[in-house]
């Protein structure tokens, strides 16, 4: 059985203009997505900025609440769920931000910011819930001396650590992380990677790894599903995505990654830009940037399909 | 051997009491472009604006900067006008600030052309007009009138592109130029300058933190840590044998694109603050080559290649 199941995703967001600042239309920022993720899997949720996947993330936790669509973990509909019910349902599912120095509260020190969770599930008290905040420090490479520090006496990397033993701190069955080592030195990123990895081997963790770095995600992630303009344009496993991929978008990303040592071979040059998706383009959403793009794509917006075994694409140009 | 266009020797850099870069040395030769590499507060933001002058009155720089064989660090204003923008041209990080909001984008061109080429008027419209074509902007003449805000990040690097060339430098210092942009947009970037370069027949400081932009780009490598020069040498030789064993945790920190293998090297520990470098070898509290002597002398550079290190990985056979 899947942790996590979303069909069907729709967010978005109301768009204010003219004098009154009257909603003017809204724009889809994530548009009928589908994920599955399963207990101990890490799936990666790529694609630039703009492109809808930190709103996905939110949405899925319903940190940001979405238009329709069905989302599961763990067997329970999220959508379902009143304050109290989604309260108490977060002990399941937790998340982690890119910016570690912005998601912590400057005047609560870093045991108070990794207590508070398990204060809030009445997890632990007391002397148990101090063992309980070190042994989370242990496993995420800090020690006692940092207990009571505040966040700005922490570097970025220790911050980031803090920021992942609060969402450990209640055993989630799901993580997502947000662009979580983008903002991090490289040296630095390389022992939250791990980190995490060795989390995941222990906890059988799920992770919804969000980011848009092609070289961290082809190491971390098991699958991979891009996004564009709030649409998966195409999935399967990490390996299959890297070397072969169909969709012309994921060609153009991944022949746009600076290879260090890998090759990448320039399946296709990168151009265009992504549009706006205030005004989304008609049919497919890549076709004004697409090499391939025949007349029939500017009009008929292609449907995400099985291609082959475990993988999906949404173009049938480069379909078998 | 010619000489090379510029040569920093013995590069200093301090605020009040604190010394952000010590004793840095490289040079680049005509046409070459040479990659400056280091994580945040290693120092090369700020050698690169010294490089043009940029530097807040407080800082005190000592050391020597040749470009051409004139001395730098001892211009006064007026002669540091006529080498910023003519001689040596810098594009920077961040697009959004670095252009006015007020200004159109022909605006901006017309008056770095004014100032550094004398060109006015229509003259300076057309040729705003064709730098704007060079750099890939669609329907340059319509953009003239755009502003920073209607352009996306991309477009606005393209504009500091084209003012930054628009002076016809010997020397584009380029700091992290496509750090803000999604991958697809700098992989377009990146092509623009390697070609431009190369039509310009301009040299290049290409700073960045990553290592894959750097093998992409640049002919020669020089890495920094804590305000010091760790390794410098031609980019394949360092990236495929590092000897600074700071080079080769660097490398093995990053994923690369290839498929994985196994668990990330990493460094230990974090990278020093300036107002407390360590003694001696300043990477010596994460070094696992550390000895004694690293932790009280300063390794001496050695000669091309430069390696700062009192124990050097070594070369394999």
């Amino acid at each position: 059985m899947s942790l996590m199941s979303v069909r069907d995703l729709h967010v978005s967001f109301p768009v204010r203009g003219g004098f009154l600042g009257r909603v003017q239309g809204r724009v889809r920022a994530v548009d009928g997505v589908s994920l599955e993720l399963a207990a101990g899997e890490t799936l990666a949720l790529v694609g630039e900025s703009g492109c809808g996947k930190s709103t996905t993330a939110r949405a899925i936790l319903r940190l940001l609440e979405p238009d329709s669509g069905q989302i599961h973990i763990d067997g329970q509909d999220l959508r379902s769920l009143d304050s109290e019910a989604l309260r108490r349902f977060r002990r399941k599912a937790q998340i982690v931000f890119q910016d570690p120095s912005a998601a912590l509260n400057p005047r609560r020190t870093a045991f108070q910011a990794v207590a508070e969770g398990l204060l809030t599930h009445q997890l632990s008290t007391g002397a148990a819930l101090r063992e309980r905040v070190l042994e989370l420090f242990g496993l995420v490479g800090l020690s006692a001396e940092h207990l009571d520090r505040h966040p700005h006496e922490f570097s970025g990397g220790q911050r980031q650590r803090i920021g992942i033993a609060r969402a450990l701190a209640v055993e989630p069955l799901l993580l997502v992380l947000d662009e979580p080592v983008s903002a991090l030195d490289v040296s630095v990123q390389a022992q939250v990677v791990n980190l995490l990895e060795d989390i995941q081997q222990r906890t059988s963790v799920g992770y919804l790894f969000v980011a848009h770095d092609m070289g961290v995600v082809r190491h971390i992630a098991h699958r991979i599903a891009v996004m564009y303009l709030g649409r998966i344009v195409e999935s399967g496993p990490t390996e299959e995505i890297c070397t072969d991929p169909r969709h012309p978008y994921t060609r153009m990303l991944i022949a746009s990654v600076p290879s260090l040592g890998g090759s990448t071979a320039r399946w296709q040059e990168s151009r265009g830009e992504l549009p706006s998706p205030l005004n989304p383009p008609s049919g497919c959403a890549f076709h004004p940037r697409c090499p391939l793009a025949r007349p029939e794509c500017a009009l008929v917006r292609p449907e995400l399909s099985l291609i082959d075994g475990n993988r999906l694409s949404a173009c049938p140009v480069t379909a078998p | 051997m010619t000489q090379p266009l510029l040569s920093v020797r013995d590069l200093s850099i301090r605020f009040g009491s604190t010394e952000v870069v010590d004793r840095l040395s490289f040079s680049i030769a005509r046409g070459e472009t040479l990659g400056l590499v280091g994580e945040s507060g290693c120092g090369k933001s700020v050698s690169s604006l010294s490089l043009l002058g940029l530097l807040p009155r407080q800082a005190e720089v000592t050391g020597s900067i040749r470009l051409d064989g004139q001395e730098l660090t001892s211009l006064g204003q007026d002669a540091w006008r006529r080498v910023r923008g003519r001689r040596i041209a810098m594009v920077f990080q961040d697009p959004m600030t670095a252009l006015n909001p007020l200004l159109s984008v022909g605006r901006h061109l017309e008056e770095v052309l004014g100032v550094h080429q004398g060109i006015r008027g229509e003259a300076a419209r057309s040729e705003a007009i064709g730098w704007l074509d060079r750099v890939g902007i669609p329907d340059p003449s319509r953009r003239m009138a755009s502003h920073p805000h209607e352009l996306s990040g991309g477009m606005r690097q393209r504009v500091l592109i084209a003012m930054a060339l628009a002076g016809k430098p010997d020397l584009l210092v380029a700091d992290e130029p496509t750090t803000a942009l999604d991958v697809t947009i700098q992989a377009q970037i990146l092509d623009l300058l390697a070609n431009l370069r190369r039509e310009l027949s301009m040299s290049m400081l290409f700073i960045t933190h990553d290592l894959g932009v750097v093998e992409q780009v640049a002919d020669r490598l020089a890495v920094l840590y804590a305000g010091r020069l760790a390794e410098d040498g031609p980019v394949e030789q360092v990236l495929a044998q590092p000897r600074h064993p700071y080079t080769e945790g660097l490398l093995g920190s990053v994923p690369g694109f290839r498929p994985r293998s196994g668990r990330l090297r990493s460094i230990p520990g974090q990278v020093p603050s300036a107002t407390a470098w360590p003694q001696g070898c300043r990477f010596h509290p994460r070094c696992e080559r550390a000895q004694g002597i690293c932790r009280t002398d300063t390794p001496v550079p050695t000669p091309a290649p430069t390696i700062a290190c009192h124990f050097p990985v070594e070369e394999a056979t």
